[in-house]
Protein backbone atom coordinates (compact mmCIF):
# COMPACT_ATOMS: atom_id res chain seq x y z
CA UNK A 1 0.00 0.00 0.00
CA UNK A 2 2.92 2.39 0.83
CA UNK A 3 4.96 1.25 -2.04
CA UNK A 4 2.08 1.67 -4.36
CA UNK A 5 0.83 5.16 -2.73
CA UNK A 6 4.05 6.90 -2.01
CA UNK A 7 3.42 9.57 -4.14
CA UNK A 8 -0.28 10.44 -3.10
CA UNK A 9 1.02 10.65 0.25
CA UNK A 10 3.81 12.53 -0.65
CA UNK A 11 2.11 15.26 -2.53
CA UNK A 12 -0.67 15.22 0.11
CA UNK A 13 2.72 16.38 2.64
CA UNK A 14 3.67 18.87 0.20
CA UNK A 15 0.50 20.87 -0.49
CA UNK A 16 -0.49 21.04 2.89
CA UNK A 17 3.06 22.54 4.26
CA UNK A 18 2.77 24.70 0.77
CA UNK A 19 -0.81 25.68 2.11
CA UNK A 20 0.15 26.60 5.98
CA UNK A 21 3.13 28.54 4.77
CA UNK A 22 0.73 30.47 1.81
CA UNK A 23 -1.71 31.43 4.61
CA UNK A 24 0.67 31.78 7.73
CA UNK A 25 4.22 32.78 6.26
CA UNK A 26 5.84 32.36 10.01
CA UNK A 27 8.91 30.68 10.06
CA UNK A 28 7.94 27.48 11.20
CA UNK A 29 5.58 26.48 8.44
CA UNK A 30 8.15 28.65 5.96
CA UNK A 31 11.04 25.96 6.70
CA UNK A 32 8.84 23.02 6.55
CA UNK A 33 8.11 24.74 2.70
CA UNK A 34 11.73 25.20 1.96
CA UNK A 35 13.05 22.32 3.52
CA UNK A 36 10.27 19.54 3.54
CA UNK A 37 7.67 20.27 0.75
CA UNK A 38 9.85 21.02 -2.05
CA UNK A 39 12.11 17.95 -1.76
CA UNK A 40 9.08 15.74 -1.55
CA UNK A 41 7.98 17.86 -4.89
CA UNK A 42 10.96 17.14 -6.61
CA UNK A 43 11.10 13.49 -5.17
CA UNK A 44 7.64 13.12 -6.17
CA UNK A 45 8.62 14.90 -9.93
CA UNK A 46 11.11 12.14 -10.27
CA UNK A 47 9.02 9.05 -9.38
CA UNK A 48 6.18 10.66 -11.93
CA UNK A 49 9.47 10.51 -14.74
CA UNK A 50 10.58 7.09 -13.74
CA UNK A 51 6.89 5.58 -13.62
CA UNK A 52 6.68 7.11 -17.07
CA UNK A 53 10.09 6.19 -18.25
CA UNK A 54 9.37 2.33 -17.82
CA UNK A 55 6.11 2.41 -19.25
CA UNK A 56 6.66 3.37 -22.05
CA UNK A 57 9.90 1.03 -21.96
CA UNK A 58 7.57 -1.96 -21.45
CA UNK A 59 5.33 -0.83 -24.21
CA UNK A 60 8.74 -0.55 -26.26
CA UNK A 61 8.03 3.08 -27.16
CA UNK A 62 11.96 3.90 -25.99
CA UNK B 1 -1.40 43.44 -1.59
CA UNK B 2 -4.14 42.44 -3.69
CA UNK B 3 -1.74 40.29 -6.05
CA UNK B 4 -0.24 38.52 -2.80
CA UNK B 5 -3.79 37.86 -2.43
CA UNK B 6 -4.33 36.56 -5.46
CA UNK B 7 -0.96 34.32 -5.75
CA UNK B 8 -2.33 32.85 -2.11
CA UNK B 9 -5.21 32.13 -3.84
CA UNK B 10 -4.04 30.73 -6.80
CA UNK B 11 -1.84 28.38 -4.63
CA UNK B 12 -4.39 27.44 -2.41
CA UNK B 13 -7.10 26.12 -5.25
CA UNK B 14 -4.23 24.59 -6.73
CA UNK B 15 -2.90 22.42 -3.74
CA UNK B 16 -6.99 21.85 -3.31
CA UNK B 17 -7.80 20.61 -6.86
CA UNK B 18 -3.64 18.38 -6.17
CA UNK B 19 -5.54 16.98 -3.12
CA UNK B 20 -8.97 16.09 -5.04
CA UNK B 21 -6.82 14.04 -8.24
CA UNK B 22 -5.13 12.17 -5.89
CA UNK B 23 -7.75 10.81 -3.72
CA UNK B 24 -9.66 10.23 -7.55
CA UNK B 25 -6.50 8.51 -7.97
CA UNK B 26 -6.26 6.13 -5.07
CA UNK B 27 -9.63 5.35 -6.38
CA UNK B 28 -9.15 4.49 -9.58
CA UNK B 29 -5.77 2.77 -8.95
CA UNK B 30 -8.37 0.40 -6.66
CA UNK B 31 -10.30 -0.50 -10.30
CA UNK B 32 -7.44 -0.82 -12.12
CA UNK B 33 -5.90 -3.64 -9.84
CA UNK B 34 -9.86 -5.27 -9.99
CA UNK B 35 -9.07 -5.93 -13.27
CA UNK B 36 -11.07 -2.90 -14.53
CA UNK B 37 -8.74 -1.05 -16.93
CA UNK B 38 -10.79 -0.87 -19.94
CA UNK B 39 -14.14 -0.02 -18.77
CA UNK B 40 -15.53 3.48 -19.10
CA UNK B 41 -14.73 5.49 -15.55
CA UNK B 42 -18.50 7.54 -15.08
CA UNK B 43 -19.82 9.33 -17.96
CA UNK B 44 -16.42 10.64 -19.12
CA UNK B 45 -15.88 8.14 -22.11
CA UNK B 46 -12.42 7.36 -21.76
CA UNK B 47 -11.42 3.87 -19.61
CA UNK B 48 -9.96 4.26 -16.01
CA UNK B 49 -6.29 3.45 -17.29
CA UNK B 50 -6.40 6.60 -19.63
CA UNK B 51 -8.21 8.59 -16.94
CA UNK B 52 -5.91 7.32 -14.25
CA UNK B 53 -2.99 8.44 -16.67
CA UNK B 54 -4.42 12.23 -17.41
CA UNK B 55 -5.05 12.50 -12.96
CA UNK B 56 -1.33 11.44 -12.77
CA UNK B 57 -0.26 14.33 -14.70
CA UNK B 58 -2.46 16.65 -12.99
CA UNK B 59 -1.59 15.43 -9.68
CA UNK B 60 2.02 14.87 -9.72
CA UNK B 61 3.33 17.06 -12.17
CA UNK B 62 0.70 20.25 -12.92
CA UNK B 63 -0.97 20.80 -9.27
CA UNK B 64 2.35 20.99 -7.40
CA UNK B 65 3.92 22.94 -9.76
CA UNK B 66 1.47 25.47 -9.98
CA UNK B 67 1.08 25.42 -6.06
CA UNK B 68 5.51 25.31 -5.52
CA UNK B 69 5.05 28.52 -7.87
CA UNK B 70 3.02 30.47 -6.10
CA UNK B 71 4.46 29.45 -2.40
CA UNK B 72 8.17 30.32 -3.94
CA UNK B 73 6.90 33.26 -5.43
CA UNK B 74 5.04 34.47 -1.45
CA UNK B 75 8.91 33.22 -0.19
CA UNK B 76 10.89 35.21 -2.26
CA UNK B 77 8.66 38.58 -3.00
CA UNK B 78 6.76 38.22 0.79
CA UNK B 79 10.45 37.70 2.73
CA UNK B 80 11.37 41.70 1.12
CA UNK B 81 8.97 43.23 3.62
CA UNK B 82 9.15 44.24 7.38
CA UNK B 83 6.46 42.34 8.19
CA UNK B 84 8.49 39.26 7.51
CA UNK B 85 11.16 40.05 9.42
CA UNK B 86 8.83 41.11 12.16
CA UNK B 87 7.61 37.31 12.12
CA UNK B 88 11.41 35.99 13.76
CA UNK B 89 10.72 37.30 17.54
CA UNK B 90 14.71 37.81 17.49
CA UNK B 91 14.00 40.92 15.35
CA UNK B 92 10.98 42.42 17.26
CA UNK B 93 13.23 45.00 19.10
CA UNK B 94 14.35 46.22 16.08
CA UNK B 95 11.39 45.96 13.99
CA UNK B 96 9.99 48.15 17.30
CA UNK B 97 12.64 50.76 17.66
CA UNK B 98 12.48 51.77 13.58
CA UNK B 99 8.58 52.11 14.11
CA UNK B 100 9.13 54.32 17.22
CA UNK B 101 9.11 58.08 16.05
CA UNK B 102 11.19 58.89 19.13
CA UNK B 103 14.37 56.86 18.17
CA UNK B 104 16.97 58.41 16.86
CA UNK B 105 18.81 54.94 15.18
CA UNK B 106 19.73 55.36 11.52
CA UNK B 107 16.58 52.91 10.72
CA UNK B 108 14.24 54.31 12.72
CA UNK B 109 14.99 57.94 11.17
CA UNK B 110 14.84 56.15 7.39
CA UNK B 111 11.81 54.82 8.12
CA UNK B 112 9.74 57.57 9.62
CA UNK B 113 10.99 60.39 7.04
CA UNK B 114 10.23 57.56 4.50
CA UNK B 115 13.84 58.08 3.12
CA UNK B 116 13.03 54.49 1.78
CA UNK B 117 9.39 54.15 0.93
CA UNK B 118 8.52 50.38 1.51
CA UNK B 119 10.37 46.83 2.23
CA UNK B 120 13.20 48.90 4.53
CA UNK B 121 14.90 45.87 5.86
CA UNK B 122 15.79 44.54 2.68
CA UNK B 123 16.83 47.62 1.45
CA UNK B 124 19.40 48.06 3.63
CA UNK B 125 20.70 44.22 4.45
CA UNK B 126 21.08 43.02 0.80
CA UNK B 127 24.18 43.68 -1.15
CA UNK B 128 23.39 44.81 -4.45
CA UNK B 129 24.19 42.69 -7.51
CA UNK B 130 23.49 39.03 -8.65
CA UNK B 131 25.82 37.55 -5.91
CA UNK B 132 24.94 39.97 -3.30
CA UNK B 133 21.07 38.88 -3.64
CA UNK B 134 22.03 34.96 -4.02
CA UNK B 135 24.14 35.43 -0.58
CA UNK B 136 21.20 37.14 0.77
CA UNK B 137 18.79 34.67 0.09
CA UNK B 138 21.48 31.75 1.11
CA UNK B 139 21.73 33.85 4.67
CA UNK B 140 18.07 34.04 5.01
CA UNK B 141 17.75 30.31 4.83
CA UNK B 142 20.29 29.55 7.27
CA UNK B 143 18.77 31.93 9.42
CA UNK B 144 15.72 30.24 8.72
CA UNK B 145 17.19 26.78 9.92
CA UNK B 146 19.00 28.64 13.01
CA UNK B 147 15.84 30.19 14.06
CA UNK B 148 13.15 26.43 13.77
CA UNK B 149 16.21 24.75 15.28
CA UNK B 150 16.74 27.41 18.06
CA UNK B 151 20.60 26.81 17.41
CA UNK B 152 21.21 31.03 17.96
CA UNK B 153 21.83 33.30 21.06
CA UNK B 154 20.50 36.06 21.79
CA UNK B 155 20.63 39.68 21.49
CA UNK B 156 21.60 38.17 17.65
CA UNK B 157 24.47 39.76 16.31
CA UNK B 158 25.44 40.72 12.48
CA UNK B 159 28.40 38.83 12.08
CA UNK B 160 29.88 40.74 8.74
CA UNK B 161 31.00 43.89 7.97
CA UNK B 162 28.38 46.05 6.65
CA UNK B 163 28.73 46.52 3.15
CA UNK B 164 28.77 50.63 2.82
CA UNK B 165 27.24 49.96 -0.75
CA UNK B 166 24.00 49.49 0.63
CA UNK B 167 23.71 53.26 1.63
CA UNK B 168 26.13 54.49 -1.24
CA UNK B 169 23.47 53.09 -3.95
CA UNK B 170 21.14 55.93 -2.40
CA UNK B 171 23.20 58.22 -0.86
CA UNK B 172 26.24 58.72 -3.39
CA UNK B 173 26.19 61.52 -5.97
CA UNK B 174 23.28 62.95 -3.90
CA UNK B 175 23.74 66.85 -3.47
CA UNK B 176 23.81 67.00 0.01
CA UNK B 177 26.06 63.85 -0.48
CA UNK B 178 28.78 65.50 -2.25
CA UNK B 179 28.41 68.83 -0.67
CA UNK B 180 30.11 67.58 2.56
CA UNK B 181 34.01 67.22 2.35
CA UNK B 182 34.95 64.63 4.33
CA UNK B 183 32.49 61.90 1.48
CA UNK B 184 35.42 63.33 -0.66
CA UNK B 185 38.26 62.58 1.34
CA UNK B 186 37.29 58.90 2.21
CA UNK B 187 35.25 57.80 -0.40
CA UNK B 188 37.29 55.31 -1.68
CA UNK B 189 37.51 53.98 2.01
CA UNK B 190 33.51 54.18 2.13
CA UNK B 191 33.57 52.10 -1.11
CA UNK B 192 35.37 49.45 -0.23
CA UNK B 193 34.20 49.47 3.51
CA UNK B 194 36.98 49.82 5.32
CA UNK B 195 35.05 52.64 7.51
CA UNK B 196 31.60 52.37 8.37
CA UNK B 197 29.35 55.21 7.37
CA UNK B 198 27.61 54.40 11.27
CA UNK B 199 31.46 55.71 12.60
CA UNK B 200 29.66 59.13 11.87
CA UNK B 201 26.19 58.83 11.61
CA UNK B 202 25.09 57.10 14.74
CA UNK B 203 23.75 53.07 15.52
CA UNK B 204 21.86 51.89 12.60
CA UNK B 205 19.54 49.64 15.04
CA UNK B 206 19.26 49.31 19.04
CA UNK B 207 21.79 48.19 21.13
CA UNK B 208 22.66 44.88 22.31
CA UNK B 209 21.29 45.57 25.74
CA UNK B 210 18.23 46.29 24.16
CA UNK B 211 18.10 43.63 21.76
CA UNK B 212 18.18 41.35 24.93
CA UNK B 213 15.06 39.26 26.19
CA UNK B 214 13.47 41.09 29.44
CA UNK B 215 14.48 44.50 28.51
CA UNK B 216 11.23 46.15 27.96
CA UNK B 217 11.66 47.38 23.98
CA UNK B 218 12.10 43.93 23.69
CA UNK B 219 8.12 42.55 22.61
CA UNK B 220 6.85 45.79 22.59
CA UNK B 221 4.16 44.81 19.50
CA UNK B 222 3.86 42.93 16.77
CA UNK B 223 3.68 44.92 13.16
CA UNK B 224 1.12 43.67 10.82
Amino acid sequence: MIRKHWKVGAVVLGMAFSVWFLLDPDPLPMALYVFVAQPLFLAVLIGYILSIWKDLRRKKVL
Amino acid sequence: MLFVTIVKGIGTLSAAIGLILCGVMVYLHARLRGGQAATPVWTLGVSAAVLYKWLAFGGFFAAPFVTAAMANYHLFEGTREVESCARCHVMRPIVNDMMNPESQTLAARHYRNRWIAKQQCYTCHTDYGLYGSIKAKQDGFRHLVKYVTRSYDEPIQYPYRYNNANCLQCHEGTDKFERVPSHTTVRARLKESSISCTNCHGIPHPTSEERTPGHPSYDLRRPR
